[in-house]
């Protein structure tokens, strides 16, 4: 619950390092959410068996911190303690560590930081985090590093060759602004480049044109030639794309003159550099909303492949590559069905993606999950070619056809509205195992192209239809639990075995996403993307916040490490080897130290998780 | 100041929880007083917390009956803990339109209980500021929740040293 933020804490002193290097705001925050606590004469404070989720600093008094019989130190005033307590991995610390006490040597006052306030200041203060978590906070740091070096090396290493050039627009010294004008608009350029009387080569831009003709009053008759910028900024094409962001920046100007062997090639935009770091995303957008036939649509969508290979090894987060190829997916979806489908049909019903697709969790190419909806009385004598056809051509883009037969050209899947609903009735009556799996991917649908009004009254039924059963959610909620996810207990085990591999799908993800869609069900929400599912139902207190915060972390983790050993697979010659095989095995002894730490982690939270799913449906009963 | 060498935190090891409450109103005139602010701290074991103390100003930042809602939300059935408790209590009764039937605490009467027992001849002094600065207590009680604050500390130093 969040109250007003009382300021009443006294005496916090933030004179003292490292609450000195706490940002005004910073210190406000931290001063809201102190805890104050009071001991007697002799009072234990904190011992083994009391765990704590505090930091506690020194207000009044003396504590002594006592190992076995004998006092290891004292802690005065502005002093802190705790921080082995809070972070100390649990029983396993030997027992010198564990007979650790700390005990009021006189009447105390104590400051207690909660944990989650202090991860948060350390999160965003760095150099605070540093000085308070310490060694702790190395391991957590060195990994965010290594990703951001990653990153930085990869933004660093690119070249200009690997930017979008406009190609260069020339127009003589001699033109006039108008001619300059129209050039631009002709070839919807937003700057032309001057040839100077001397040979030199200047710049007018849009800008330009509009300062010197609106606001300066200059007839558009003007020749170009004394008008025109020169002293360009010019960058070989092989330079690294860093030098020409700091020339940029350095210079205040979005556009920069790319040459080669001396001859301007073109120009680079700061927009352009900055969508090199997702690459062919722009390419492939115009590729498809450019296509005249499913051909067009193929090489767009072969493309994709490659574009997710550059984004991973360029390092940018998975979470973006999700969004953008869900988005590019859906594109090619539309337009296909927009290629194929008359315009009565487009209007009469709603192409929906079901599942991972609809969740829009897609990384890569994974099985077909569509489906049409069409509205009730709308009759389209072509539908079954049609259909059969958006099919066939999405096998020959590379969207493997769905085992489960979810896929347009199923009759089963293309149906009115009212079919749906009847569908989705009976799949909550009489749910079998199919039913389950049938409400489960629906549940995630998205629409795609058509009347999304359409899937919107499809759901509002579905929600409508639940009612507040427990054994259904017990029953939809089962599944969570159906693979097994090793970790806990076996940890040490899991280590003997580390050369097996682990089906990341079953033993990580599947249980969050499908644990997480239970929830959301039960709630009744709309959301169908699981880490928006999970935001919100800690927000409706449904997940507790530091539950929430760390699925989302461990989920981006698996699905990052899922990528990766997809992407990392050497790479077959053939064109059709450049498609991405699906199959979800990790080798845990083929990760790097780094990940294989994480994928243990995780796989630990996965399992608590379950744990909770399993309480709270009462699966176990 | 008189300390027992006893100590008595095996009263707070239970963690039953308890709320120090206090209120700022237009008079002290139980008739017609009208409450301006609420505070209101949850006390757990030798904890103090703070972090999530209500500040309510009701019909001012809060509707009249969301205040009230969120004032026995914040409360229920805990025991409270408060100086010149009876006159917040009836305040918060009114706002909340419910009875609050739980254990009261006054600390001006624990306080008082204890000057006595010391064989304190004169008078003893129950302002507040006097029992903070007799009570050697890190805080000034200033502003609402400074004095919901404050009353916690008093409740908490007068408890755990037995009386």
């Amino acid at each position: 619950m969040q109250h007003a933020t009382p300021t009443a804490s006294p005496d916090f002193d933030f004179g003292r390092h490292p609450f000195n290097l706490l940002t005004a705001d910073q210190r406000a925050a931290l001063a809201g959410a102190l805890d104050i606590a009071l001991y007697p004469r002799e009072a234990v404070i904190l011992c083994r068996e009391e765990p704590t989720d505090s930091l506690f600093v020194v207000l009044r008094g003396t504590v002594q911190e006592r190992r076995g019989g004998d006092v290891a130190a004292l802690h005065g005033p502005g002093d802190r303690f705790g921080l082995q307590a809070l972070y100390g991995s649990v029983g396993g610390d030997g027992i010198g560590a564990g007979a650790r006490r700390f005990v009021a040597v006189e009447e105390c006052v104590c400051h207690l930081i909660p944990r989650a306030a202090l991860e948060a200041l350390a999160a965003e203060n760095s150099a605070f985090g540093t000085a308070i978590l310490g060694d702790f906070a190395q391991r957590m740091r060195d990994l965010a590093a290594e990703r951001s070096n990653r990153e930085m090396a990869a933004l660093t290493m690119a070249r200009i060759r690997q930017a979008y050039l406009h190609p260069p627009l020339f127009v003589e010294a001699a033109a006039s602004l108008r001619d300059a004008a129209e050039a631009m608009r002709q070839n919807r350029a937003s700057s032309v480049l001057v040839r100077g009387a001397d040979g030199q080569t200047g710049i007018l831009t849009g800008t330009d044109l509009r300062d010197l003709v609106v606001l300066d009053g200059r007839p558009v008759t003007d020749p170009v030639g004394p008008l025109a910028r020169y002293g360009l900024l010019t960058l070989d094409r092989d330079d690294l794309l860093f030098n020409a962001l700091v020339l940029m920046t350095k210079h205040a100007v979005r556009r920069v003159v790319v040459t080669e062997n001396g001859a301007v090639v073109g120009l680079l935009g700061q927009s352009d550099l900055l969508a090199v770091l997702s690459n062919h995303s722009q390419v492939i957008g115009v590729q498809v909303e450019h296509a005249t036939g499913p051909d067009d649509l193929r090489r767009a969508s072969r493309s994709i492949v490659e574009l997710i290979r550059t984004l991973h090894a360029t390092g940018v987060k998975v979470s973006f590559i999700a969004d953008l190829v869900t988005e590019l997916n859906r594109r090619i979806f539309r337009k296909l069905f927009e290629l194929l489908a008359p315009p009565e049909l487009l209007a009469n019903s709603c192409l929906i993606v079901m599942g991972s697709e609809g969740r829009g969790e897609q990384l890569l190419k994974t099985d077909q999950d569509n489906g049409l909806i069409l509205r009730d009385g709308f009759d389209c004598p072509d539908l079954p070619r049609i259909a059969a056809e958006f099919t066939r051509h999405l096998v020959e883009f590379g969207y493997p056809p769905c085992p489960g037969n979810i896929m347009l050209s199923n009759p089963e899947w293309t149906r009115p509205l009212a079919g749906y609903k009847d569908a989705i009735f009976s799949w909550i009556h009489r749910p079998d195992e199919a039913a389950q799996m049938n409400l489960a991917i629906f549940y995630d649908a998205a629409p795609v192209a058509g009347d999304a009004t359409l899937l919107q009254d499809a759901k509002d039924y579905l929600l409508g239809r639940l009612q507040d059963n427990q054994m259904f959610f017990t029953q939809f909620a089962r599944p969570t639990l159906s693979f097994d996810t090793p970790s806990g207990l076996f940890a040490a085990l899991f280590d003997r075995r580390r050369g097996e591999p682990v089906d990341i799908k079953k033993a990580g993800i599947f249980p969050i996403v499908h644990g997480v869609r239970a929830l959301a069900l039960e709630k009744h929400r709309a959301e169908t993307n699981t880490v928006e599912r999970i935001q919100v139902l800690a927000e409706l207190g449904a997940l507790d916040r530091k539950m929430a915060g760390d699925l989302v972390e461990a989920f981006t983790i698996l699905s990052t490490i899922r990528l990766k050993a997809r992407v990392d697979l050497p790479e077959p010659g053939s064109e059709e080897g450049a498609e991405l095989a699906i199959d979800n095995l990790v080798y845990p002894d083929r990760l790097g130290k780094l990940d294989h730490d994480q994928f243990k982690d995780c796989l630990a939270l996965v399992k608590s998780f379950k744990e909770l799913i399993a309480h709270h449906f009462r699966l176990n009963h | 100041m008189v300390q027992s060498a006893h100590t008595d935190i095996d009263r707070h090891s239970d963690r039953r929880e308890r709320v120090a409450i206090h209120c700022e109103a237009t008079s002290f005139d139980l008739e017609t007083a009208r409450p301006l602010v609420f505070a209101a701290i949850r006390i757990r074991g030798p904890r103090i917390l703070t972090g999530s103390a209500l500040l309510l100003h009701p019909g001012s930042d809060s509707g009249l009956g969301e205040a009230g809602d969120r004032l026995h939300a914040f409360i229920g059935d805990r025991p409270l803990v408060g100086y010149y408790l009876d006159f917040a209590v009836a305040m918060a009764e009114r706002l909340t339109g419910r009875p609050m039937a739980q254990e009261r605490v006054e600390v001006s009467g624990l306080y008082y209980d204890r000057k006595i027992r010391n064989a304190v001849k004169h008078a003893v002094d129950l302002r507040l500021d006097s029992m903070i600065r007799d009570l050697d207590l890190p805080v000034r009680p200033e502003g609402a929740i400074g004095t919901a604050l404050a009353v916690a500390m008093a409740w908490l130093r007068l408890t755990q040293e037995g009386r």
